[in-house]
């Protein structure tokens, strides 16, 4: 099942990021688990991260966390589905419609734009997010959580 | 007595429903002003509405004479709001019924309060617990893996511990263990009214009356999950219900009832396979008062209306029954859009000859076995096609009952 899955993932890694275009040389991209504000305490494991974008509770120190979802542009919507949560976006909606039935549980808001999740974020007084590293140079109080994933840039 | 009950009932259900009214108006009035304003807004929380429904046809393919048959409305709605904060939580739920008016009303209105991530209390009107298919599956339409409940052709009256939804608090605790967790419920509610099915031929309004407004329903549910993403669980949930019941209340004589249901149950996920198994004991105690008896020879014997009050005295002291429910579900997906599922059903009602012809009277089978095929096709958007087949042979006529139905499901975000 393991493997099963690895294999996936490997195989959605090689068609977004090798096929979609050329590298443009040694220039390194990553896709970094970020909160904007205070964000004293935040740790999360992948369970939790999962959780947290299902919209089910999650708590650090005490206060909930809120989260957005960043669907700015086609890879990071793949790797949102595959690594973050984990589902195929049909099972992701089948399985957040199911939590807003038993627990009530509220979706983090999704933004397509980069620019509308660049406002959100900015107004939040503490939010849990991920992007492309080189869009968050127009936010400030960013913590980089950990970093999701790196490899060489590409042309978009 | 009686009256005092049904304008108390009344005034709390018109108060509840005109709450539930405006709870569910209000995103779309914030979604007016949002779409108004722009993207801005877009980002704000203003809940969410959430529409679940079903278009069914179906076809008796074969019909029991005297036996209550299993139906399904030709179109339902189910409206859910959930709003509020991670912390306070809200959710409402309002049912239509395209055919059948007294399932029209508010399913639910929970307030939450979530102290840690890991324990919910919930103040207001709920689902029953105590019922895994109900509790975990809605009230079927489009989560529902098949077109009916288990034991749709058996519930002959609804209310008590067996009631769909309780009014009261429940409190719901996990305790994570890995990638594990157990889940603890525990529900104190207002005991619910006790109703007999319309498909009886006695209106349930000239005799059966409230339960008294201040006697509690208890429960509680233990269940483990393997996996918190996957459907798998292992559980067991007990309710039970000890109080005065009015039921003969105008001959002045108070009965008490005790009533109880125990429910163990696996749902366990094995790749393409489900396995749902679920196995329920049913008991009921009434305990007939002094003088009963007496009232009851005054009654005209021939009257078919009097028959249960007649039966009732010619029990004894205390009239014991109980219901075994078990069902096998089985489920096999082929892929992301078909699935195909089967379930065996069995009802037993274990309770004295006497009492079997007032339950016949009900359309109530002594005994069943089911049998239901189905086939469902997931569209890529939340929308589903299913056909299923039922059959089952009634002890009343000796006759098989079979039923057709092909049912539309879907799931609509109004606003989000």
């Amino acid at each position: 099942m393991m493997c099963r899955r690895l294999g996936a993932m490997l195989l959605l890694f090689m068609a977004v990021f090798s096929h979609a275009g050329a590298p443009t040389g040694s220039d390194e991209a990553s896709i970094v688990l970020l909160c904007r504000g205070d964000c004293d305490a935040v740790a999360l494991d992948s369970l939790r991260l999962r959780k947290l974008f299902l919209g089910l509770p999650v708590a650090s120190d005490g206060d909930y966390l809120q989260a957005a979802i960043n669907l700015s542009d086609p890879k990071l919507e793949a790797f949102f589905y595959q690594s973050v949560v984990a589902m195929s976006r049909k099972s992701f909606e089948n399985k957040r419609l199911l939590y807003k039935l038993r627990f009530a549980a509220t979706l983090p808001p999704q933004f397509y734009k980069l620019s509308a999740w660049q406002r959100y974020m900015q107004g939040q007084e503490a939010v849990i997010s991920y992007a492309w590293a080189h869009d968050l140079s127009d936010l400030d109080a960013v913590t980089i959580l950990q970093t999701l994933w790196q490899g060489e840039a590409l042309e978009n | 007595m009686q009256f005092i009950h049904a304008a108390r009932g009344g005034a709390y259900r018109r108060l509840i429903t005109g709450f539930a009214r405006i709870l569910l108006c209000m995103p779309l009035l914030m979604t007016a002003s949002a779409q108004a304003e722009g993207d801005e807004l877009a980002a704000i929380d203003w809940g969410e509405l959430t529409l679940f429904g079903q278009l069914a046809h179906s076809e008796v393919l074969s019909e029991a004479p005297g036996s209550y048959s299993e139906k399904i409305s030709d179109a339902a709605l189910d409206a859910l709001y959930t709003g509020g904060s991670q912390r306070f939580p809200i959710l409402a739920e309002y049912y239509y019924d395209s055919e059948n008016s007294d399932r029209n009303q508010l399913n639910r209105i929970q307030f939450g309060w979530r102290p840690s991530e890991t324990s919910t209390l919930w103040l207001g009107k709920f689902n029953n617990p105590n019922e895994y298919w109900r509790d975990r599956y809605h009230d079927g339409l489009y989560f529902s893996p098949s077109v009916t409940a288990p034991f749709e052709s058996a519930l002959f009256f609804e209310g008590g511990v067996t009631a769909s939804q309780l009014s009261g608090i429940r409190f719901e605790q996990r305790f994570p263990l890995a990638d594990a967790e157990w889940r603890l419920s525990l529900v104190v509610a207002d005991a619910p009214n006790v109703l007999l099915n319309e498909s009886s031929d006695v209106d349930p309004d000239d005799f059966y009356t409230d339960f008294d407004s201040d006697q509690l329903l208890y429960g509680a549910g233990l269940s483990f999950i393997p996996d918190v993403f996957s459907t798998t669980e292992f559980g067991i949930r007990y309710s039970e219900v000890d109080a005065p019941w009015d039921a003969f209340d105008f001959t002045g004589y108070e009965f008490q009832l005790e009533e109880s249901i125990l429910n163990l149950y696996a749902n366990v996920q094995l790749d393409n396979w489900r396995i749902l198994l679920s196995q329920s004991r049913f008991k009921q105690n009434l305990l007939v008062p002094s003088g009963f008896e007496e009232f009851v020879a005054t009654l005209d014997p021939f009257d078919p209306n009097n028959a249960p009050f007649i039966a009732a005295s010619q029990l004894g002291s205390q009239i014991s029954g109980g219901v075994d429910l078990r069902f096998l579900h089985l489920e096999y997906r082929w892929n992301a859009n078909w699935l195909g599922y089967g379930r065996y059903e069995y009802f037993k009602v274990d309770t004295r000859q006497e009492t079997l012809p007032v339950l016949e009277q009900f359309g109530v089978d002594e005994k069943y076995r089911k049998h239901i095929l189905g086939v469902r096709y997931d569209f890529d958007a939340p929308h589903a096609l299913s056909l299923q087949y039922s059959n089952y042979r009634s002890t009343i006529s000796g006759e098989e009952q079979s039923m057709l139905h092909l049912v539309y499901s879907f799931a609509w975000e109004v606003v989000r």
